[in-house]
């Protein structure tokens, strides 16, 4: 069975069951957006990596000791990740477990503050209406790689049938458009 | 390593940066490769938002070219201050709208309707209509609308202020076990943050059998006590599907015994964006 084709809702219920690779897909998909949660909070890029993880090998660690019933990807990890950063911050490790201190599992996921900070309303309309400017291939490029979290650029690449050399300079270029609207908004606000 | 150019910094997080030692070493002991890291990691999950939004616009305007729904429109203009009570994440209401209302079409304009109202026939009736393939429809000029005001559950969260989180919301929230209420903590908790112009509320009833109406999205347009409201047409909306499945799974998992009655829903909002 070829896991990296499966959707989470397929692939959450073998890792509950401990199959390892289901394990690996799921950090292959999630760990990028972790730690993106982790950097635009402010976070170092080294303990951000570093968090990350640890933060694996705790969710599997808890999974082993059938402590999840299941398994909401990426929320659980970001949650996890995020108290690992608060309590480095605050007691200078990050020794604590979801295990150790339940309410990790309804501790805030950081991503209202980013769009508070960044993603207003404005600024995404905005940016959308860019991207409905972009040729329609750009536009397919763009979708299809911020369709999901963790596309291999090169399976992105074989799905719109361009080399992922291609794929990477188009997406660079719709991406710059995207955050100059953004930014216009930004600056007119 | 000098400062890493904003183009090497844009391809660290978009997973382009193959070997990333010498980046991250850098970038670790400055303040200012920092500051702009967390800059672009902010961009870079807005792009995803981006992303959504743009796949929601379409889905929105292929139904609108379909199915303007004028009642509901109609319903948009009397709501008002009588939301003050009812709100919701945006996001919640239209994943749920999307999920749990029979989406608008040729096929069902042909399904016959009925209403089954309060009283003790109701469970048969709708059992009936279940049935046969008719479409429940909510009486809301009839007494059984009084449902709304006095349902089998009933959910009302208003735990903010403009001054942002009130604090003895949270004991409040202690003493509620059941799966819904434990989405609506995780909501306020994610939102943790003052009422505000342009925020999103919404209220919706489900019927017994899982059915849902009475969709009421409005928008904060006045911080003032009370705030004051505009309808929104939910395609304006927005998604949030991690907070959506939770809700979806809290609502079915009341029992059905809980759900002989409509079942109002009404939380406060908790997706915030800045006019």
């Amino acid at each position: 069975m070829d896991l990296d084709a499966l959707p989470d809702e397929r692939v959450a219920p073998l890792a509950l069951a401990g199959d390892r690779e289901a394990w690996n897909v799921l950090v292959k998909r999630h760990e990028r957006t972790v730690l993106l949660r982790l950097l635009a909070r402010g976070v170092r890029v080294d303990r951000a990596k570093d968090i990350v993880q640890d933060t694996w090998v705790r969710l599997i660690q808890q999974q082993r000791e059938g402590r999840f019933d299941r398994l909401d990807l990426p929320g659980l990890a970001i949650r996890q990740a995020l108290y690992l950063a608060m309590e480095e911050g605050r007691h200078g490790s990050k020794d604590v477990s979801i295990d150790e201190a339940p309410e990790i599992a309804t501790l805030p996921d950081p991503h209202p503050s980013i769009e508070e900070r960044l993603s207003t309303r404005a600024d995404l309309d905005r940016a959308v209406e860019e991207l409905e400017r972009c040729p329609p291939r750009a536009r397919r490029v763009f979708e299809t790689v911020y369709e999901a979290p963790g596309i291999p650029h090169a399976e992105a690449a074989a799905k719109v049938g361009i080399s992922v050399q291609r794929l990477r300079q188009t997406l660079c270029e719709v991406r710059a458009r995207l955050r100059a609207a953004m930014e216009r908004s930004d600056e007119s606000s | 390593m000098s400062h890493p150019d904003d183009s090497t910094i844009e391809r660290f997080v978009m997973g382009m940066l193959d070997d990333d030692a010498d980046f991250v070493a850098h970038v670790s002991g400055c303040d200012e490769c920092s500051r702009k890291l967390q800059r672009e990691a902010e961009v870079e999950l807005a792009m995803f938002e981006i992303r959504a939004r743009a796949s929601a616009s379409r889905v929105a305007e292929a139904r609108a070219a379909r199915a303007p729904a004028p009642r509901a429109r109609r319903a948009w203009r009397v709501l008002g201050p009588a939301l003050a009570f009812a709100a919701a994440a945006t996001v919640i209401a239209w994943v749920g709208h999307r999920r749990m209302r029979p989406a608008p079409s040729d096929a069902t304009a042909a399904v016959r309707v009925v209403t089954c109202p309060d009283g003790p026939r109701q469970l048969e009736c709708i059992a009936e209509a279940n049935r046969s393939g008719a479409r429940l429809e909510y009486p809301k000029d009839s007494p059984i609308a009084a449902l709304g005001r006095e349902p089998g559950l009933t959910v009302h969260v208003r735990p903010r202020s403009s001054d942002g989180f009130v604090p003895e919301i949270d004991a409040r929230f202690r003493q509620i076990t059941s799966d819904f209420e434990a989405c609506a903590r995780q909501a306020i908790v994610w939102q943790n943050a003052p009422l505000r112009t342009g925020e999103v509320l919404l209220s919706v009833t489900i019927e017994p059998d899982g059915r849902t109406h009475d969709w009421r999205p409005a928008i904060v347009v006045s911080q003032g006590e009370p705030p004051a409201y505009v309808e929104q047409p939910a395609p304006a909306f927005d998604i949030d599907m991690e907070l959506a499945r939770c809700l979806r799974r809290a609502v079915e998992a009341v029992p059905f015994g809980r759900r002989d009655r409509a079942v109002r829903v009404s939380l406060s909002a908790m997706y915030v964006w800045r006019e």
